[in-house]
C-alpha cells in the first residue's frame, strides 16, 4: 500500500538483533550502470562504508530509445545483482533496500524486469520517481550541509542531472522549500547536440534554449529569483570535481575552471574523453550535454564557484535504511513533505490557516481512532498533506472546486510524495464534499482496493474537520476527542456560538458514519 | 476599428448594484442613450451590511447568497441577450475585509467583473439617473439614503458640483443601536439625537446656495412616499415622480415608530427587510429636509442600478457597440491570463502574429469575425496551462479555460477555445481525444483551422522572445510564403516552423509553411 514501507529483511537472514551491529546495503539500478553500497550500522548510530561497488550497464539509453528493457540487457542486470547478493551473503547483510530509477521506471516491461530479478536473487527492487529519488540525494546532500553554516545562510538550489529528466530542489533554512522534476535529461540534450543539424550555432542555440526554458520553470515553480549556492549531484559534476582537484562532501569548483575543462570535452569525442580521463565511454557519453547544461546555468544565476556533492541515491538509502532501524519509522522527512504542501497551497491562493488548522482537527480525529482504522504513519502525513491542500480548486474555480482540487494535485508535485500518494492525497481532497467516493468514479476506481479503503478513511475525516473550521476562523481550538458510545464526541470548549460548526457537521458526517459506525457529535464543554 | 453610430442601438444592457440591503439587476433595452424600457428588475436581499459592519468580513452563508444571487443574474441576462453588462459594489462590500476573495469569487464563479466604486461615483451615477426623469431646477440636493451610506450631491444646471459620502446608512444605524427592540419607546428621538450629532459638511458648505429641490432616491423613500397611495415594495421605474410633503414625512415617522417591524410589515406589507430601516431612513430625510428648509421631497423612482444602465449605453453610444461586445469578452479572457500566465509577452506577440495571419489568410480559410474573436482568446490563454506545470501544460489549459466561464462566450465557443488553446503543441486534433470529439462537426472544423494558425504563430516565437515582429503570407501553387520581418538571431524559430509548426497548417490547407526572413 505505502510506497516507503519499511524495507524488508531478506528472507533466510537473521532479524537484526539490536545489540551487535547491523549490516546494511543498498543497491541502485541506475541508467548507467548498477551500484551497491554495504555499510555496518554501529548501535550508536554511526554509519561505516564498508564496500562500493559500481558495475556499468547502459540501461538509460536503451530505455530512452526503444522504450524497453532488452531481454540482454536484463540478463546482464540479472548477472550483477547475483553477484550482488553473494557479496551481500557473505558479509551477512541484515538490512537491505534495493531501488531502480527512471531507466527501468520509463520502460514498458519493468514488471518483467523487477521480478526477473527477485526471482533470480531474492532482492526486491523498487521502482522509485523522481521526486523520491531527490528525496534520497537531498538527504545526503543535506546531511553535508549541515556541517557547512557558511552554506546554509543563502538559498541553494541543488540539482542532479540525470538521463531522462533532471531534479531540482530548492533550499532554503536548511529546509527543501520547493523540488521540481523536468522531462530534460543528459540523454536528450545528447541527442539534441548528435542531430541531423549540421548547423552548430543552431544546435547550441537550441540546447540553451531548452535549458533555459527548464531554469525558468524551475523558478517559477520552487520559486526564486536567485540563489546564493549551486549544487551540482551526479557522476559529470563528480567527474568535475575530480578532474578540478575539488575536495570535501561539498567540493567547490571555480566557473572559470569548469569553463576551460568544458572547452576541452567539448573538442574531444566521448572515446577520446574516456581514453584521457581513465573513464568508461558511458560515462563519457553524458560529460558534454551535462557541462553545456552546467554553463547555461551559471550564465542564468551567476556564482563563481559550483558546488559538487559527493552524495548521491545510494548515500540518502543508506541514511534511510538506518533511521528505520533505528527509529522504526517508515517515514523520511514528513517535515519537507508539509512544507512542500503549505507551497502549493500558498500557491493557488488557499487560506494557509484554515488549512493547518483543519490539519492539526484531523490528525486528532485520526488519533482518537487509532484502534478502529488501524492506518500508519504515512496515511496520516497524506491526511495532513490534503487537509492543508483540500482548497486549492478555488483559484480555478469556487463551482466544482474539489474535482479541480484533484485536477491541481495529480499534476503537481509535492516533495517526497510518489505518484500514488499524490493519487491518494487527489482523491482524498476531491472527496472533502459533495458526492462520497464511489465506483462509478473513473480515478477512484483505477485505484488498488488498499488505497481505495484508504481514500475511504481520510476523506471521512477530512470532511469532519472541515466541518469544525466551517467558518474559517479557528473557533474549535483543541478539541478533547474521543470514541464513546458508537459516537465520536468533540468536546470544544463553550465560549463561542457553534450554530454553523454543529449545522454543517451534520451536513458532512454521513461518510464518517459510514466508514467508521461512529456518529460525530459537537458537544460544548462548560469551562 | 471604426463603426456606424447608428448600428450601436437597439441594444440591450444590466446594470447590477450590490448593497448593503440588497443585490439588484436591472435589464433595459436602450433605442438610444437615452431612450429606454427596462425588461427585467430583480432585487435579492443579501444583507452584506449586517455581516460587515459587526465584523469587518463579509460572512460566508453571505458569500454564498450573493453568489447565488449573480449566477442568477447571470442567467437572465443571457436570456435576455444582454450585450452589455456593469456590475458595481458599494459601501458594505468597500469595507469588507475580505472584498478580494469576494471581488475573486463572483469573477471566477460567473464571469462578471465587480467595480468596487467609490461614494463619489455612486453619487455621480444616481444623478445621472436623476436627471434622466426629473427635470432639474436651480440647485437640486440628490439624497440617497442606503443601508451602509448616504450619499449628498448638490446639482446645478446639470453639473455635479459637490458630492459627499457618509458612512451613516440605515443598517449601520441599526447596528449601532443593537437594533429596534433595545431602543424601545425612545427610538424617534434617539435616531434623530444620533443623526443630529452626525456631521454634513456638504450642508455647512452649503449655506450659501439655496436648495431648490431635494430629490431622495432609495428603496426606502420610495416605500415612505408610497405608504398613503398603497403602492408598496413595488420597484417601478415607470411609476411618476412623487412629492413627499415633509409634514406628511413626520406623521409617517410618528406612526411607524410606534409599531414593532412586524407590525409595520404587516400594516403597510412591507418587506421585511424594509420593516425595520425604513425608519432610520425617514429620520434622515426628515433631518437634512429641515436643515435645508425644504417643503417636500421630491421621489424620482429610480436608482444607482438606471444610474449604471444610463452611464453604459452613453458609453457604447461613444465608442461604438462591436468593440465593446468584444471587448467584454477580451477583457475577461484577459484577466484569465493575468491569473495563469507567467510569461504574458509571448501570448500576447503570438496573439498578433496568429491574427495577423488569419486577416492576411482569409481567403484560404473562409471563417468569419466571431471565429477571429476565438483564435484572439486562444491565443491569449494558449500558455495557462504553465501555472499548473510545464509537462502538458497543454492539456492544463484546455482544463483551466473549459472550468473558467467567459461572460460573452457560449459553452460551445469556450470549448473550441479550450481546444485551440491545447492543440498548440504536441498531438494533433484527434478523434481519439475526448476534448475534440465531443464537438459537433462545425465546431471541430473550426478547431483544426484555428489550432493550424495558432501553432503557426507560436512556431514563430518560439524562443519566447518577439524576435519576429511582422509576417506576411502569400500563397504560391502548394506553399505559404511567409516573409518575416525580424530583430536578432531567428535560426530557433525557423527551425520550428520547418520541424512541426507548419505540420498541422499543410495537413489542413494544402499549404506548406516557408519562412523567409528578413532583418
Amino acid at each position: 500500500m505505502s510506497e516507503l514501507a519499511p524495507p524488508p529483511t531478506l528472507p533466510g537472514l537473521a532479524g537484526a538483533g539490536t545489540a551487535a551491529p547491523s549490516v546494511l546495503s543498498v543497491i541502485d539500478v541506475g541508467s548507467s550502470g548498477v551500484r551497491m553500497l554495504l555499510a555496518e550500522l554501529k548501535p550508536d548510530g554511526t554509519v561505516r562504508i564498508l564496500e562500493d561497488v559500481q558495475k556499468p550497464l547502459a540501461l538509460g539509453r536503451e530505455t530512452f530509445r526503444t522504450g524497453t528493457l532488452s531481454a540482454a540487457s536484463i540478463q546482464k542486470a540479472v548477472n550483477m545483482l547475483r553477484q550482488y547478493r553473494a557479496m551481500m551473503d557473505s558479509y551477512g547483510v541484515t538490512h537491505t533496500r534495493a531501488v531502480a530509477t527512471s531507466a527501468v521506471r520509463s520502460a514498458l516491461n519493468r514488471d518483467t524486469f523487477v521480478d526477473r530479478v527477485f526471482l533470480a536473487t531474492g532482492i526486491e527492487v523498487e521502482v522509485i520517481e523522481g521526486s523520491q529519488e531527490t528525496l534520497l540525494t537531498f538527504a545526503a546532500v543535506q546531511r553535508a550541509l549541515a556541517a557547512r553554516p557558511d552554506l546554509i545562510v543563502e538559498d541553494s538550489l541543488m540539482f542532479e542531472l540525470s538521463a531522462g529528466s533532471t531534479e531540482w530542489a530548492l533550499v532554503r533554512g536548511g529546509d527543501v522549500a520547493g523540488s521540481l522534476t523536468y522531462d530534460l535529461g543528459t540523454l536528450r540534450i545528447r541527442e539534441l547536440l548528435r542531430g541531423e543539424e549540421a548547423d552548430r550555432r543552431a544546435v547550441t542555440r537550441l540546447i540553451q534554449h531548452n535549458v533555459r526554458e527548464m531554469v525558468n520553470e524551475v523558478k517559477r515553480t520552487l520559486p526564486f529569483e536567485k540563489v546564493g549556492n549551486l549544487i551540482a549531484i551526479g557522476p559529470e559534476a563528480r567527474f568535475a570535481a575530480r578532474a578540478l582537484k575539488g575536495e570535501g562532501d561539498l567540493a567547490a569548483v571555480s566557473a572559470k575552471d569548469l569553463r576551460t575543462l568544458a572547452d576541452q570535452i567539448f573538442a574531444m569525442t566521448p572515446a577520446e574523453v574516456a581514453a584521457s580521463f581513465s573513464i568508461t565511454s558511458v560515462e563519457a557519453e553524458s560529460l558534454a550535454p551535462a557541462f553545456i547544461a552546467y554553463a547555461e546555468l551559471i550564465r542564468l544565476n551567476p556564482v563563481d564557484r559550483l558546488l559538487v556533492a559527493r552524495a548521491g541515491i545510494r548515500d540518502g538509502l543508506l541514511l534511510q535504511v538506518a533511521k528505520s532501524i533505528q527509529s522504526g519509522s517508515s517515514v523520511f522527512f514528513p517535515e519537507q513533505t508539509i512544507a512542500a504542501a503549505l507551497n502549493l497551497a500558498r500557491k493557488y491562493h488557499a487560506d494557509e490557516r484554515h488549512g493547518l488548522h483543519t490539519a492539526a482537527l484531523a490528525r486528532n480525529i485520526f488519533d482518537a481512532t487509532q484502534s478502529q482504522h488501524g492506518m500508519g504513519e504515512m496515511e496520516r502525513l497524506l491526511l495532513e498533506v490534503a487537509s492543508i491542500v483540500h482548497d486549492i480548486g478555488n483559484y480555478v474555480a469556487a463551482r466544482g472546486h474539489h474535482r479541480h482540487a484533484y485536477y491541481l494535485l495529480v499534476n503537481s508535485e509535492v516533495f517526497g510524495l510518489s505518484k500514488m500518494d499524490l493519487e491518494i492525497v487527489a482523491n482524498v481532497a476531491r472527496y472533502h464534499r459533495k458526492a462520497g467516493p464511489q465506483s462509478d468514479h473513473p480515478a477512484y476506481a483505477a485505484l488498488p482496493r488498499a488505497a481505495r479503503l484508504t481514500v475511504n478513511r481520510l476523506s471521512a475525516i477530512l470532511r469532519v474537520a472541515d466541518a469544525l473550521d466551517k467558518a474559517h476562523g479557528q473557533r474549535i481550538q483543541n478539541p478533547r476527542i474521543t470514541v464513546e458510545e458508537g459516537e465520536l464526541r468533540i468536546a470544544a470548549d463553550g465560549t463561542e456560538d457553534l450554530a454553523l460548526e454543529r449545522l454543517t457537521l451534520d451536513q458532512k458526517s454521513g461518510l464518517f458514519e459510514e466508514v467508521f459506525g461512529l456518529k460525530p457529535v459537537l458537544a460544548e464543554e462548560v469551562t | 476599428m471604426p463603426s456606424s453610430k447608428t448600428r450601436v442601438f437597439p441594444i440591450r444592457c444590466a446594470g447590477m448594484d450590490v448593497g448593503s440591503n440588497a443585490l439588484r439587476l436591472a435589464i433595459a433595452e436602450f433605442k438610444s442613450p437615452d431612450r429606454y424600457k427596462i425588461l427585467e428588475r430583480k432585487r435579492v436581499p443579501v444583507r452584506l451590511g449586517e455581516s460587515v459592519f459587526k465584523t469587518n468580513r463579509i460572512a460566508p452563508e453571505t458569500l454564498d447568497a450573493a453568489l447565488d444571487a449573480f449566477r442568477d443574474f447571470r442567467r437572465t441576462m443571457e436570456e435576455h441577450g444582454v450585450v452589455l453588462h456593469r456590475a458595481v459594489a458599494t459601501s458594505a462590500t468597500r469595507e469588507a475585509k475580505n472584498r478580494a476573495a469576494f471581488l475573486e469569487r463572483v469573477h471566477t464563479e460567473t464571469g462578471i467583473d465587480l467595480d468596487l466604486i467609490p461614494g463619489t461615483e455612486e453619487a455621480r451615477l444616481v444623478a445621472l439617473a436623476v436627471q434622466s426623469k426629473v427635470r432639474l431646477r436651480g440647485t437640486s440636493l440628490i439624497l440617497d439614503v442606503g443601508g451602509g451610506s448616504i450619499e449628498l450631491a448638490l446639482v446645478q444646471r446639470g453639473q455635479i458640483l459637490l458630492v459627499e459620502s457618509h458612512n451613516l446608512g440605515t443598517v449601520r444605524l441599526l447596528e449601532q443601536l443593537g437594533g429596534e427592540a433595545k431602543a424601545k419607546g425612545q427610538l424617534l428621538r434617539i435616531l434623530r439625537e444620533t443623526v443630529r450629532t452626525a456631521r454634513f459638511p456638504l450642508l455647512e458648505s452649503m449655506r450659501g446656495h439655496s436648495v431648490t429641490q431635494i430629490i431622495g432616491t432609495g428603496g426606502n423613500i420610495e416605500a415612505l412616499a408610497s405608504l398613503s397611495s398603497g403602492d408598496n415594495g413595488k420597484d417601478d421605474s415607470e411609476r411618476k415622480p412623487v412629492g413627499l410633503p415633509l409634514a406628511r414625512l413626520k406623521k409617517h415617522l410618528e406612526t411607524l415608530a410606534m409599531m414593532t417591524p412586524e407590525e409595520r410589515a404587516k400594516k403597510y406589507g412591507l418587506r421585511p427587510d424594509r420593516a425595520d430601516v425604513i425608519v432610520p431612513a425617514g429620520v434622515i430625510f426628515e433631518y437634512v429636509a429641515t436643515r435645508t428648509r425644504a417643503r417636500q421631497i421630491l421621489v424620482p423612482f429610480v436608482g444607482l442600478v438606471d444610474g449604471v444602465l444610463l452611464d453604459l449605453a452613453r458609453a457604447a453610444d461613444a465608442s461604438g457597440k462591436k468593440e465593446l461586445e468584444f471587448s467584454q469578452t477580451l477583457n475577461a479572457a484577459r484577466a484569465i491570463m493575468r491569473k495563469y500566465d507567467t510569461d504574458p509577452k509571448h501570448s500576447r506577440h503570438v496573439t498578433e502574429l496568429a491574427l495577423s495571419l488569419f486577416d492576411q489568410l482569409k481567403s484560404v480559410h473562409g471563417l468569419g469575425k466571431r471565429d477571429r474573436l476565438l483564435l484572439e482568446i486562444a491565443g491569449l490563454l494558449h500558455e495557462v496551462g504553465n501555472f499548473i506545470s510545464a509537462a502538458g501544460h497543454h492539456r492544463h489549459a484546455y482544463y483551466i479555460i473549459s472550468e473558467t466561464p467567459i461572460l460573452g462566450l457560449t459553452d460551445e465557443e469556450l470549448h473550441v477555445v479550450a481546444n485551440v488553446a491545447r492543440y498548440h503543441r504536441k498531438a494533433p486534433p484527434d478523434a481519439s481525444h475526448e476534448c475534440y470529439a465531443e464537438l459537433p462537426e462545425r465546431a471541430r472544423d473550426r478547431v483544426r483551422a484555428l489550432s493550424a494558425m495558432l501553432r503557426l504563430a507560436d512556431a514563430l516565437d518560439h524562443d519566447h522572445r518577439q524576435r519576429v515582429t511582422e509576417v506576411s503570407a502569400k500563397t504560391r501553387d502548394s506553399e505559404l510564403l511567409l516573409k518575416a520581418r525580424t530583430r536578432g538571431d531567428v535560426t530557433l524559430d525557423e527551425w520550428s516552423v520547418g520541424e512541426k509548426g507548419g505540420d498541422l497548417f499543410k495537413e489542413e490547407f494544402d499549404l506548406k509553411p516557408v519562412l523567409k526572413t528578413r532583418v
